[in-house]
């Protein structure tokens, strides 16, 4: 039941964060990808069947606020999360350089394949393509790590744990 | 494959077939699927969120918008002293050339909940006026300083604006001192921009002049600024003009808007004059009032 409401409250955070204090900044250049932030840290936390499901949930409500392209964002959070939360069984989780690789790699793979709907003709547009995934990237990871370790410290306890499943956090 | 795994993965790996399996049947049949009910749950879901989280927005910024607004009701005071004395002639001077009336364009005011849809800037907007307050798809949205876009889906006390960044959008316009007809759209690669096609290369267009919804527009009334010619190029057959826009309403930071009524098919069949927005020069505030013309088209 806790799981459950965690999963609400943190798929409500995410949206809110996207439609109000996050499309501010994103007109201004500064995206951040809290899509995929919510999603990995989740996974992490939470393995692949909740990673997967919560990706799936965070992406269709996010399809459903956008105009067009229904389960663009459900079908690349629902994979990421689930292998997010599949390769947390083989890392240390609470690896502040893990976390900023997992979460730069889900990132650009996002960004790419979201951004690929925008892109409607010929190899011209490749320097906006990439120059849109590598600022999302660079944003979003530091943030992400930053977030996660504001997140541990606030609760005074163990993080995610490692590969073999000993999780101080529970 | 999945029976040499264990169980749990056995589960997830079905589990996550079944989202991506979903995804794409949405991905594909997507657009045929009426979600504008489940886009409204989730507004009237969120929309106490976006008000706190709007209200918290605006109370950060209040001290720097007071500021602006202050400077902006001085210059607006100004043009008001001198448009009364140009309002006091017009009446007669109109009916000495035989033209109709001015007729107020109802606007109503609106507060923007949230900004959604695409990235980096958004596409679509929640409305805090629904269906109970008179808003219909259709209208059009502006802010004082220019088009926003229009209303697209409308629940009973929300409705959601399509914006002008929305690539799917088209909307005529002219450019208003020449009356040079174009059709602006959004174009988001290579640069997120507002483009006006379809202008004939004979046409001369010049950087700085306004652009604003031309009579040919069967969505909008005519004369609502858009942007601001910032620069002028040909297309890529070289046998038109793209003219790129820089948008008159700050489409980023929307925080209150105006819903003006769009074309409503008459009851009666008998085609109605057109509405026209113009600033009203007896009140001095923008955008208030409009008058008519005979488009000869039936809406």
């Amino acid at each position: 039941m806790k799981a459950i409401g965690m999963f609400l409250l943190a798929s409500l955070v995410a949206l809110l964060l996207r439609s109000t204090v996050l499309a501010a900044l994103a007109a201004r250049g500064v995206v951040i990808d809290v899509l995929v932030l919510a999603t990995v840290t989740w996974s992490l936390r939470q393995r692949d069947a909740w990673g997967a499901t919560f990706g799936f949930v965070l992406g269709l409500a996010a399809d459903l606020d956008a105009s067009h392209w229904l389960g663009r964002h459900a079908l690349a959070l629902t994979l990421l999360g689930y292998g997010v939360g599949r390769l947390s069984n083989t890392l240390v989780r609470d690896s502040p350089l893990t976390q900023l690789v997992l979460i730069a790699l889900a990132t650009a793979l996002h960004q790419i394949w979201v951004t690929a709907f925008d892109a409607t003709a010929g190899v011209q547009q490749l320097p906006w393509f990439a120059g849109r995934v590598l600022l999302a990237t660079v944003t979003t990871a530091p943030i992400g790590v930053l977030l996660l370790l504001l997140t541990r410290l606030l609760r005074r306890r163990g993080g995610y744990g490692n590969a073999s499943g000993t999780s101080a956090a529970g | 494959m999945a029976s040499i795994l264990p169980p749990a993965e056995r589960r997830s790996v079905v589990l996550v077939t079944a989202y991506a399996g979903l995804s794409l049947i949405l991905l594909v049949v997507g657009e045929r699927i009426p979600a504008a009910g489940l886009r409204g749950a989730g507004a009237a879901l969120f929309a106490p969120f976006d008000r706190v989280a709007g209200a918290a927005d605006r109370l950060f910024n209040s001290w720097q918008e007071n500021e602006r607004l202050h400077e902006r009701v001085a210059r607006l005071e100004a043009d008001n002293a001198r448009l009364r004395l140009m309002a006091a002639e017009n009446p007669r001077l109109r009916e000495l050339l035989g033209l109709t009336a001015w007729r107020g364009l109802p606007l109503k005011p609106v507060e923007i909940l949230a900004l959604g849809g695409g990235e980096p800037l958004p596409d679509a907007a929640t409305l805090s006026a629904g269906r109970n307050d008179g808003v219909e798809v259709g209208d059009a949205v502006m802010t004082s300083d220019g088009l926003v876009g229009r209303i697209t889906e409308c629940w009973p006390t929300l409705s959601r604006a399509t914006l002008l960044t929305d690539a799917n959008q088209a909307i005529a316009c002219e450019v208003e001192t020449t009356g040079v007809n174009g059709i602006l759209r959004f174009v988001p690669a290579p640069r997120p921009r507002l483009i006006l096609s379809a202008v004939a290369i004979a046409d001369t267009v010049r950087v700085g002049e306004r652009v604003v919804t031309s009579d040919l527009s069967l969505r909008f009334p005519r004369g609502i600024p858009v942007g601001v010619v910032t620069r002028v190029d040909h297309d890529a057959t070289g046998l038109m003009q793209e003219i790129e826009i820089t948008p008159a309403a700050r489409l980023a930071r929307l925080r209150h808007a105006f819903i003006a009524p769009g074309p409503r098919p008459p009851a009666d069949g008998v085609p109605r004059p057109k509405l026209e927005y113009e600033p009203d020069p007896l009140s001095g505030a923008r955008p208030t009032a409009a008058r008519d013309t005979l488009s000869g088209r039936t809406r």
